[in-house]
């Protein structure tokens, strides 16, 4: 029983990294601005 | 024949010629075109911006443009 | 079998687009990530009839295929896409009985891209009382399409739309317009050069100065005899297409379509008379504001502290029934406690959607871009700035993509700035509880203090917002002509299934985004907060028991100071203590520094994170609010009193906590320059105004 809580925890703890990880810091396709964005 | 940025309150007009170069496109799809009618139905504070009916289509621009209109009093 | 077809809705804004969308699709729609008006694409499914889906997808509202900023340009990304996996079978291009002519523009340029099309002529019912009258028959003989009168708000026409849509292959892909008529020199000679193409997709492409199609337009380019012509020749060209266009519209209209004016009544003049009246106007708009504040504020308490007393049992009941161990403990201290901070402000995030959702309905906000427009310009903005700042009240990410209808880069760029400091909708839960902790009830004037701090504090948002932009105004040296068009819609009644759906999908979208979020950073932090290195967290009862005072400690009160020796001593403890000679002068401790690292992500997570930690190794169930009462400072004076309270709602209101505005403001401008300089400067005046306040009230 305890080792099941043990796994259940590591895996939260993995899941949450993974997910931050993938919403703010892997890179992201960018799509190209439009006409008015001064910068061409 | 004044332009558009002289008309007073609840004066119609009639639109005669614009400057294309310095119009908006969108102004221009908006019914700003030669011949139609235009309206002034209220100006903000400072007489910036107008709030005009032109061809039955109700819009806001600047002064600024609007000075680019030539129109007509009828 | 079933198949899908994919229906795309077009039309100007204002044309009932969205209730017609809302009509078709109910609660089968996905929008996009973000609260907030939507100026990306949405996409819903609706089914037909047994054998077929629509996959329907609702297009930012545009008048014309000549796109004059960004969000026009999705539009005509899509439409001249082929491979788009979203590319239409059918395009719907809807319409509203009163401004027809001017709708019908857009629809003669969709025809000419030869794509099936459909018209639909909506808000039928306001036919009788502007003395409209409309022959049907005859005019789909002239537009050589299918029209479906509808009305959205007595719910008709909707099931016979349906069986159009079904009926697509039937459409005429006739164009309107000869485009070689306009100027038959210049488009003889492009055709000579690009014989197989579409000679109006072509024209499109030259004509815009949008990034779609690259290839294509490279094309284009390469075939040098077209790039000498001056961009004013070909605005004259594309005036004299409008200009064809009108005729044609004019001649279809001539014999279908007439005004009885004599019938007509017009409240729009009226309404406009007072509501922008130069002395009234104004009255009216902050009285407007005002209300919105004492609701979110007043109504807000009831369901806020149910909400709370909710989780903290659910907590109890998790630790009591289900097997002891790690997880549990997980369970109950760190992802309750964490959903918790969130899931109270559910009530205001909702009310505060419901309001803005009512001000764009009625068609009030284009008057407030009318009433703004002057006094904003001296800051450097536009009145459309007030869009964004307004919506930003929700949350900045499509605060700052609506800026993409503000035609002048100048004021774009500097609406796109200054959105983040308007109060977002994950401001909200800090200010709540924090106002809740540290300003008296009480009233004056009949408003209670609390909801005037609030309100203080969006104003404080708004005004930073302009002083800022007036700084960044002298400071940017930026030439960018004024194209200021604004259309002052008809003020209709809001369609309450419009507004409902608008107010659950984005509380929803709110929800889960934010709600994933916190969950994710809740188990970090209780992990962070579980362990620790060394013999300080590891042994922290045996040094705890070698002490000397504890002899007199109760069994409470030892296990509390065990709890918190151990907190101080785990590796966010170590990391709070770390930045804990920064923040010391604004009034922090060392947990609200680890609330303030955890926050940088998203400010949502702070009350959040203060809940998981507080109830770490805590047995004494009770609700975030009471617990944050509760802390003391080492003196043993009452942690949130009025100065840091201040200091901390101070430091919220400026700083930038959001990796999605960092993110969306880097895709707006194109670079990291902006948001880098965004991110510095707000973080910088964040600190100073809170480090000032701090020290003047302590």
């Amino acid at each position: 029983m305890e080792i099941v809580q043990i796994l259940l925890v590591a895996a939260s703890g993995i899941f949450s990294i993974r997910f931050l990880y993938k919403k703010f810091l892997a890179p992201k396709k960018d799509k190209d601005c439009g006409t008015d964005c001064g910068c061409h | 024949m004044i332009t558009l940025d002289l008309i007073e309150k609840n004066q119609l007009g009639k639109i005669v010629a614009i400057d294309t170069d310095l119009l908006p496109l969108k102004l221009i799809e908006m019914g700003c075109l030669p011949g139609n009618e235009v309206y002034l139905e209220q100006l903000a504070p400072l007489k910036d911006p107008m709030y005009l009916v032109i061809d039955g289509c109700h819009l806001a621009i600047r002064t600024e443009i609007a000075k680019n209109i030539k129109i007509e009093l009828i | 079998m079933s198949k899908t077809i994919n229906v795309a809705l077009i039309g100007n804004p204002n044309t009932g687009k969205t209730s017609v969308f809302n009509a078709l699709t109910g609660l089968n729609q996905k929008v996009g990530n973000y609260p907030g008006i939507t100026v990306e694409k949405k996409q819903g499914s609706c089914r037909l009839n047994q054998t077929t889906k629509a996959h329907i997808i609702d297009l930012p509202g545009t008048y014309s295929l000549n796109a004059s900023s960004m969000d026009e340009s999705v539009v005509i990304e899509l439409l001249l896409n082929r491979n788009d996996k979203d590319y239409p079978d059918v395009a719907v291009v809807i319409s509203d009985i009163e401004n027809l002519k001017r709708n019908l523009l857009l629809f003669t340029q969709i025809k000419d891209l030869k794509i099936p099309t459909l018209l639909v002529i909506n808000m039928s019912d306001r036919m009788v009382d502007k003395g409209i009258s409309l022959n049907v028959n005859k005019l789909e003989q002239k537009l050589k399409t299918k029209i479906a009168l509808t009305s959205t708000r007595e719910n008709k026409g909707i099931e016979f739309l349906k069986t159009c849509l079904l009926d697509f292959r039937s459409l005429s892909k006739v164009g309107c317009l000869d485009i070689t008529k306009i100027d038959e020199a210049y488009f003889g000679n492009l055709q000579k050069v690009f014989p197989d193409q579409s000679l109006y997709k072509l024209w499109l492409v030259i004509s815009q100065d949008v990034n779609f199609a690259k290839i294509e337009r490279k094309k284009v380019q390469d075939a040098t005899e077209y790039k000498t012509q001056p961009i004013s020749h070909l605005k004259r060209l594309q005036q004299k297409e409008t200009i064809k266009r009108y005729q044609y519209i004019n001649q279809s209209l001539k014999e279908t379509y007439s005004v009885d004016q004599s019938k007509a009544t017009d409240y729009r003049s009226k309404l406009d008379r007072i509501l922008i009246h130069r002395l009234w106007g104004y009255i009216i708009f902050f009285l407007i504001l005002l209300t919105i504040f004492q609701v979110i504020f007043g109504w807000s308490s009831i369901p806020m502290d149910f909400i709370d007393e909710r989780f903290t049992k659910l907590s109890e009941y998790t630790k009591i029934n289900l097997p002891p161990g790690l997880f549990t403990n997980l369970l109950a201290e760190g992802i309750i406690s964490g959903l918790g901070g969130i899931v109270i402000f559910i009530p205001q995030i909702a009310f505060l959607f419901l309001f803005i959702a009512v001000l764009e309905e009625t068609g009030y906000m284009s008057r407030v871009v009318f009433l703004m427009d002057r006094g904003l310009r001296k800051y450097g903005l536009s009145g459309k700035s007030v869009i964004p700042l307004i919506s930003g009240t929700a949350c900045a990410i499509p605060a700052v993509m609506a800026t993409r209808n503000i035609e002048n880069w100048k004021e774009r760029l500097i609406t796109i700035l200054v959105t983040p400091f308007t109060t977002c909708s994950a401001r909200l839960p800090v200010y709540l509880i924090l106002i809740s902790l540290v300003i008296p009830e009480g009233k004056f004037l009949g408003m209670g203090y609390q909801g005037l701090t609030l309100m203080g504090l969006y104003l404080l948002g708004f005004a930073m917002a302009l002083l800022s932009a007036g700084i960044l105004n002298k400071m940017l040296k930026i030439q960018s002509k004024t194209y200021f068009v604004i259309e002052m819609p008809n003020y209709k009644l809001p369609l309450l299934k419009n507004i409902l759906i608008t107010v659950f999908e984005k509380t929803k979208s709110f929800v889960v985004e934010a709600g994933r979020i916190i969950l994710a950073i809740s188990i970090l932090l209780w992990l962070m907060a579980s362990f620790g290195p060394g013999k300080e967290f590891n042994q922290a009862e045996e040094i705890i028991m070698s002490r000397s005072k504890v002899k007199s400690f109760t069994a409470e009160q030892l296990e509390n100071e065990i709890a918190s020796h151990k907190l101080e001593h785990s590796f966010i403890g170590i990391l709070g203590k770390t930045i804990e000679p920064a923040i010391a002068p604004l009034g922090f401790d060392w947990k609200i520094g680890i609330a303030l690292i955890s926050s940088f992500a998203a400010r949502e997570v702070f009350v959040g994170t203060l809940a998981t930690i507080y109830s770490v190794g805590n047995d004494q169930e009770e609700t975030i609010k009471n617990r944050m009462k509760a802390e003391r400072k080492s003196d043993g004076s009452l942690l949130f009193d009025l100065p840091t309270g201040i200091s901390l709602m101070l430091f919220y209101a400026f700083a930038l906590q959001c990796m999605s505005t960092l993110a969306i403001v880097k895709k707006e401008t194109n670079g990291w320059k902006w948001p880098m300089i965004q991110l510095l400067s707000m973080t910088l005046i964040a600190y100073l105004s809170a480090l000032i306040v701090y020290q003047i009230l302590v």
